[in-house]
């Protein structure tokens, strides 16, 4: 394994919402992404805790951007995935592809 | 714009739990971001932002804090305490075991938590909530420039002190002139006047200003300028000022400014809009300038003009009253007929707004803190059970070294932790409670624009948690104080003896509350069942309006048509006009004057008049007591005629026949012409059903021609809807003539109890959420104390007692402090009654069959909460409990 970071199910979707923004990611697209994407109702607040401790596992890192209106002058956090972190989702990804591998049939049968 | 801000307190909260810097700014910006998107959605959408605003910034706001808390947990070296520290930071090192301790335990029961975190919400919110709007109403001073030097000024009679009435646009003048107590001076009256703008035409309270009303309150106007005495007067331009929620209601967020309104007919410039909380008068929709000559303006006999003043610098109200009451003595002798017993009342002007609303919100304040009350005792017996089973946690930790300030201190803190959560989820239901309340009885909240939350309240709220928090925690932590002394007392401990007391006064409470909520509700269908002295099913009434610039010919004959009109109508039975609205309207009154007739001092008869067509009496269906009903020959060109009520038969001619009788109305005859009466009608609760049917007098509008506006009744037949063709009716004979629709009666006499409802409602909610809470209190603690005895009910059985016996012991028992709490609970609702007495109506505050009902319903709660452990008890199983041992 390429990595010795794990990453829970949620972990994982949250860093694949922030590689799709590209560095525009921040709270509430992440958020929506979620929503739409994975089909999953996800609090503010679980995210928010969530980014945290991916920040803290150094998978993410994040910068304040110029006050904006439409939010109170409040600036946003942008997150962007760093290079541990893409390589955490990749090994995660070889894992889960790995541990598929010969079930397919078995599970849509 | 207000509605695109997100909830302040929340956000407040939320910034003080989140952590410094980029961070917390983030996420404050993220939340508004969504809250903006939310509350941009249509159908509710600001209301389910906010929802969504709070529950997230709760939610955010607590995982952060806790997670911050249990940090500290963990880096224990950080913390540690540097040399020469005092031993206060000690003390807080222990006060923050102590709430992690605390915050442990509670982890530990899950559903104690909830259960007192529910309670000390609801109590902790609903006091947030009604003292959010006495802290407004009754000590937030005036929205006026230095309130405390305002009067109000009108004339009343000499033995009626503490009454106000109108007056003439004479007195008001006289007093300007002739006064030095006062800077300024201004009078305004009511008058109901027609708005059109465009097409729309509304019915709208408008304020007429004599003499400069805004430089006396000195307030400047939020958008646009207020008028000046100097713009006031014949000649000027016509001017309006409009109130904030008439532009809102009008104008939407369009500016008004510069806007021509035609006000019965006659274009007024809008030159202003006032701020939200400036409601003075209170019902004013647009204040404009008074269309009035010299004569109306020395005129000593239209009584329509109420005076408000500013005191001068150092006068005080003592010396403007003496001054005031020279004035009126000289009055008296110039016009010994008109103003004997007529004296005039100063009075400060802040007493007035508050007299309003009277002390309903005081005594729901009381309501709300009995409910906490109640809540607190429950708490209190919850952690007494607690701390009894804890008995043996205390032991040990005394064993190894705890003092008993110390176990004392941790008791403490633990209902203090538990208050102070109750307390931030009190501030959310608060809040929620406050903007039901806003949203759903507009108008019931006095100055409602002025009532929020803010740090005041919130500081309040903190004050309320940790009061409650001392109150419940007193008990448990004296109970800890005393385990810990050790076990000499432990066989016969206070607990037994604290809880019945807490029963009895938790009974005692709640037959208070619920006593108030069945009067409200008593006196509300008391007047409910009230009749109005008309037949207000299959009723209904149209509301129009002429402009006042036609001659009166030309308006008589415009009603007397669509009276016609009307008739023919489908479903419509027959048609009347009149020139107020029983009970809805204000019904004007008048002197009546008998010829050769002299009365002495104040008691100059006096009645109501209402100006009506023929048709009136059959369509209202106000029935004839004597003689005949009116015609259209009964006016001035005819035989003047007019009829009575039963009321103004018996208060003008007392043991004598009315019919016959001859009288004028108003003075020098000005409202209507010596008439004779021709019949007597039944009595009309004109001013309200809560208020006794006043002398009225009817008169047809050919004796009183000079009266401008009339109101369309409608008689249906059973079952028909209201008229579709009303509209086109007007139309086709004037389409200039405004049309403001039709309502049934009934809706409109619902309408004119909105304001007891609210009341029934408000005390209503406070009887239920005390019966529930006090039930539940008496539930668990008897269930508590009867458990506690099971051992004691086995052995009495295993030596062959009879279940039923051991039963009815148990429940004369437990009946004994729920008895002492009824007792006490009537008597101190007997000596409280006198503080309902201005809420209710038709009952006596000692009403027999709400006090009968309360306690009835209170005993047989407490005889279930009782009966149901006792029937447990006395099943168990003598052996298995003896075995246990």
């Amino acid at each position: 394994m390429g990595s010795d970071v794990y990453l829970g199910e949620l972990e994982q979707m949250v860093l694949w919402a922030i590689l799709r923004f590209d560095g525009e990611a921040y709270g509430t697209p992440v958020l929506e992404a979620l929503e739409e994407r994975a089909d999953r109702t996800v609090t503010p607040g679980a995210l928010y805790a969530t980014i945290d401790r991916l920040e803290e596992k150094g998978v993410i890192e994040s910068r304040l951007a110029d006050p904006e209106p439409g939010r109170g002058g409040r600036r946003k956090r942008y997150l962007s995935v760093t290079p541990l972190g893409q390589e955490a989702l990749r090994s995660a990804r070889a894992t889960w592809m790995r541990l598929w591998e010969g079930l397919e049939e078995a599970v849509e049968g | 714009m207000r509605e695109r801000r997100p909830p302040r307190v929340a956000e407040a909260i939320l910034a003080a739990c989140l952590p410094g810097g980029g961070y917390r700014e983030s996420v404050l910006g993220d939340l508004e971001e969504g809250y903006r998107r939310r509350a941009a959605e249509a159908g509710g959408g600001r209301w389910r932002a906010a929802a969504w605003y709070w529950t997230n910034a709760l939610r955010i706001g607590a995982g952060y804090a806790v997670r911050r808390l249990l940090r500290r947990r963990y880096r224990p070296l950080e913390r540690a305490p540097r040399p020469g520290a005092t031993t206060r930071r000690i003390g807080l090192g222990q006060t923050r075991a102590d709430v992690r301790f605390a915050l442990r335990s509670y982890r530990r029961s899950p559903g104690f938590l909830t259960v007192a975190l529910v309670t000390l919400a609801l109590g902790i919110g609903a006091n947030t909530t009604i003292f959010s709007v006495v802290r407004t109403v009754y000590f937030e001073p005036l929205p006026f420039h230095e309130p405390g030097r305002l009067v109000r000024i009108g004339l009343r009679g000499l033995d009626r002190p503490g009454t106000m009435s109108v007056h003439t646009a004479g007195d008001f003048r006289e007093w300007r002139e002739r006064t030095s107590s006062f800077e300024a001076m201004a009078a305004w009256g009511y008058r109901t006047v027609t708005v059109e703008r465009g097409d729309a035409a509304e019915r709208v309270t408008a304020v007429l200003s004599v003499g400069s009303l805004f430089d006396v309150l000195g307030r400047p106007a939020t958008t646009g300028r207020a008028f000046s005495g100097a713009e006031e007067g014949p000649g000027g331009e016509n001017l309006a000022v409009l109130s904030h929620a008439y532009w809102r209601r009008a104008f939407g967020s369009e500016d008004a400014v510069g806007s021509i309104l035609r006000i019965d007919g006659t274009p007024h410039r809008v030159i202003g809009v006032m701020p939200a909380e400036f409601a003075y008068p209170r019902a004013a929709d647009l204040w404009m300038t008074a269309p009035f000559d010299a004569e109306t303006l020395s005129a000593r006999n239209d009584y329509f003009l109420r005076t408000v003043a500013r005191l001068g610098e150092g006068v005080s109200v003592e010396r403007a009253r003496e001054e005031m009451g020279g004035i009126a003595a000289s009055t008296r002798e110039r016009f010994p007929e008109t103003y004997a017993g007529i004296g005039i009342a100063v009075e400060p002007m802040g007493e007035w707004l508050r007299a309003g609303t009277g002390s309903l919100w005081w005594i729901l304040m009381a309501g709300v803190v009995l409910v906490l009350l109640i809540g607190c005792v429950n708490l209190a017996n919850l952690l007494l059970s607690r701390g009894t089973n804890r008995r043996s946690e205390y032991a040990v930790r005394r064993a190894l070294g705890a003092g008993e300030g110390r176990l004392v201190r941790q008791a403490l803190t633990e209902s203090l932790v538990l208050a102070l959560g109750g307390g931030a989820l009190g501030v959310l239901v608060g809040w929620l409670l406050l903007e039901a309340l806003l949203r759903w009885m507009p108008g019931g909240v006095p100055r409602a624009a002025s009532v929020g939350i803010d740090p005041g309240i919130l500081a309040f709220t903190l004050g309320m948690s940790l009061l409650a928090g001392l109150l419940f925690g007193a008990l448990p932590a004296l109970k800890a104080r005393r385990d810990a002394i050790g076990s000499r007392l432990r066989r016969r401990g206070g607990s037994e003896r604290a809880s019945p007391a807490l029963i009895a006064a938790e009974i005692a409470m709640a037959v208070i509350l619920l006593s108030a909520a069945g009067l409200t509700v008593r006196s509300f269908t008391a007047l409910s069942s009230r009749e109005p002295g008309i037949e207000t099913r299959h009723l209904a009434a149209a509301r129009i309006s002429i402009p006042n610039d036609r001659p009166s010919g030309e308006r008589h004959a415009f009603y007397r048509r669509l009276e016609g009109r009307l008739a023919r109508l489908p479903g419509v039975r027959s048609v009347g006009l009149v020139s107020s609205l029983p009970v809805v309207d204000f019904t004007p009154g008048a002197w009546v004057n008998e010829p050769g007739v002299t009365h002495e001092g104040g008691d100059r008869p006096s009645a109501k008049y209402q100006v009506v067509s023929p048709g009136y009496f059959e369509t209202a269906g106000v029935e004839l007591l004597r003689g005949r009903l009116l015609t259209r020959d009964d006016g001035v060109e005819g035989s003047p005629s007019v009829l009575v009520s039963r009321a103004a038969a018996r208060e003008l001619f007392p043991g004598e026949d009315p019919v016959g009788k001859r009288f004028d109305l108003g003075l020098d005859a000005n409202v209507a012409p010596l008439s004779t009466v021709v019949g007597v009608v039944d009595d009309v609760k004109l001013d309200g059903l809560d208020e006794m049917a006043p002398a009225a007098v009817y008169a047809v509008q050919e004796l009183i021609p000079w009266w401008e506006g009339f109101q369309v009744m409608l008689r249906l037949e059973p079952g028909a809807p209201v008229p579709r063709g009303i509209r086109e009716a007007i139309r086709g004979l004037d389409p200039s003539v405004p049309f403001l629709g039709v309502r049934r009666m009934d809706d409109l006499l619902a309408g004119s109890l909105s304001g007891r409802r609210n009341t029934m409602f408000l005390f209503g909610l406070l009887g239920l959420v005390a019966l529930v809470l006090s039930a539940v209190g008496v539930f668990g603690v008897l269930a508590y104390l009867v458990g506690r005895r099971t051992r004691e009910i086995g052995i009495r059985m295993a030596i062959g007692a009879d279940p039923v016996s051991v039963r009815a012991r148990v429940l004369r028992q437990g009946m004994i402090p729920v008895a002492i709490g009824l007792g006490t609970g009537l008597a101190a609702t007997a000596a409280l009654g006198r503080f309902l007495e201005s809420l209710i109506f038709g009952v006596r505050p000692l009403d027999a069959p709400t006090l009968l009902g309360v306690t009835a319903l209170l005993l047989a709660v407490a005889a279930v909460a009782i009966y149901l452990p006792a029937r447990r008890a006395s099943r168990v199983d003598p052996v298995r409990v003896l075995a246990a041992e």
